[in-house]
């Protein structure tokens, strides 16, 4: 093992021990969508996404998630196929008349 | 000269005091004129030009054929079933037709419509949300756990085989936008119901919240945990049917 990697998997393991695990992670890059953290979670998980690739992808791919559902044409585009039948039209119309 | 002065004065009423009055008892007819220079006159009456505007046999038809389709649409986005997503539709246009209100524009009814039936499915959100049972309990608790290591020194990380894995470059660059909206449909119709509504009302409606969690009836702190869930388990179904998909 060269000096590079075994300084490597010090660094690794001392941030591992300060930090939550990835399960931990998984709820808190959910919960910062809706509410921000305080410093001291923000710089945990910093810290935590530096050795860990799985966790920067989590956090990453569900904030893409909420961008996609979010965007205007994106959300046309979900009910895109959906038209009001004839009958349909025909049936609202037909209730509409019926209450002056 | 003395009926100049008297017209002056009856132009600012307050001025007049009763002291004064008994005195020049004919400067009464300044009276009047003081009333009329009022805005408030009886032959304005600001109600019969409006009333051809709010034409009602003619506005429900136009209605259902200018916004039917877009309410439709929008309805059919958050409770996925015709027959109710009809229903909700109907019962805005019956609202609004209650309602009676006209509008210039297009766009402002428009608005104005999908207002009315964005409350309409909250209500209804709100009722699913009383029904429901805690049958979903199963899917609350699991959050995944056998992607996880569970044991030794790095017990609680990502198992490198299981864990997120790397998207395609293109991935909400370039998306074919119909057949991502087809995987994300089949993503979220396997979540339980609640989870998926607060999913929708979060990301779709953009609600905050606090909002939700008046609509669902539930803590804060419950709705983190759906919420969680939710992206957890679309992120994987959307991962395994689209993300990495190759195409």
């Amino acid at each position: 093992m060269s000096l590079k990697t075994r300084i490597q998997s010090k660094v690794i393991l001392w941030i591992w021990r300060r930090v939550p695990d990835c399960a931990e992670m998984a709820r808190l890059s959910s919960r910062t969508m809706d509410h921000p953290a305080g410093l001291r979670v923000r710089i945990q998980m910093r810290l935590h996404m530096l050795i860990c690739a799985w966790c920067q992808r989590y956090f990453h791919q569900i904030r893409t998630l909420r961008r996609i559902v979010r965007s205007t044409e994106a959300r046309l585009e979900y009910g895109a196929r959906q038209e009001l039948s004839q009958d349909a039209r025909r049936r609202i119309k037909q209730s509409l008349a019926s209450k002056p | 000269m003395e009926e100049k002065d008297a017209r002056r004065d009856g132009m600012r009423p307050l001025s007049v005091d009763k002291t004064w009055l008994p005195a020049c008892a004919h400067q009464r007819d300044g009276a009047p004129l003081a009333m009329k220079s009022e805005p408030t006159s009886p032959d304005v009456d600001p109600a019969p030009p409006a009333a051809p505007r709010q034409g009602k046999l003619s506005d429900p038809e136009r209605w259902v054929d200018e916004h039917g389709d877009y309410l439709f649409k929008y309805a059919m986005t958050r409770v996925r079933d015709p027959a109710r997503a009809e229903d909700l539709v109907q019962e805005t246009f019956l609202a609004a037709l209650k309602g009676g209100k006209s509008f210039e524009g297009r766009a402002a009814e428009k608005s104005w419509l999908i207002g009315i039936l964005k409350n309409k499915v909250v209500d209804a959100y709100r009722k699913t949300s009383r029904e429901s049972s805690f049958t979903d309990l199963e899917f609350y608790q699991d959050e995944e756990r056998d992607r996880f290591v569970q044991e030794g020194l790095f017990k609680g990380s990502w198992d490198h085989d299981l864990g997120p894995q790397e998207w395609s470059a293109e991935a909400g660059g370039t998306l074919d936008s119909q057949e991502f909206w087809k995987a994300f449909h089949d993503c979220s119709s396997k979540l339980p119901k609640a989870i998926s509504t607060a999913f929708l009302l979060r990301e779709l409606d953009e609600m905050e919240t606090p909002e939700i969690c008046g609509v669902l009836g539930i803590s804060e702190n419950n709705l983190w945990v759906m919420l969680h869930r939710a992206r957890m388990a679309l992120r994987r179904c959307l991962e395994a049917n689209w993300f990495t998909k190759t195409r």
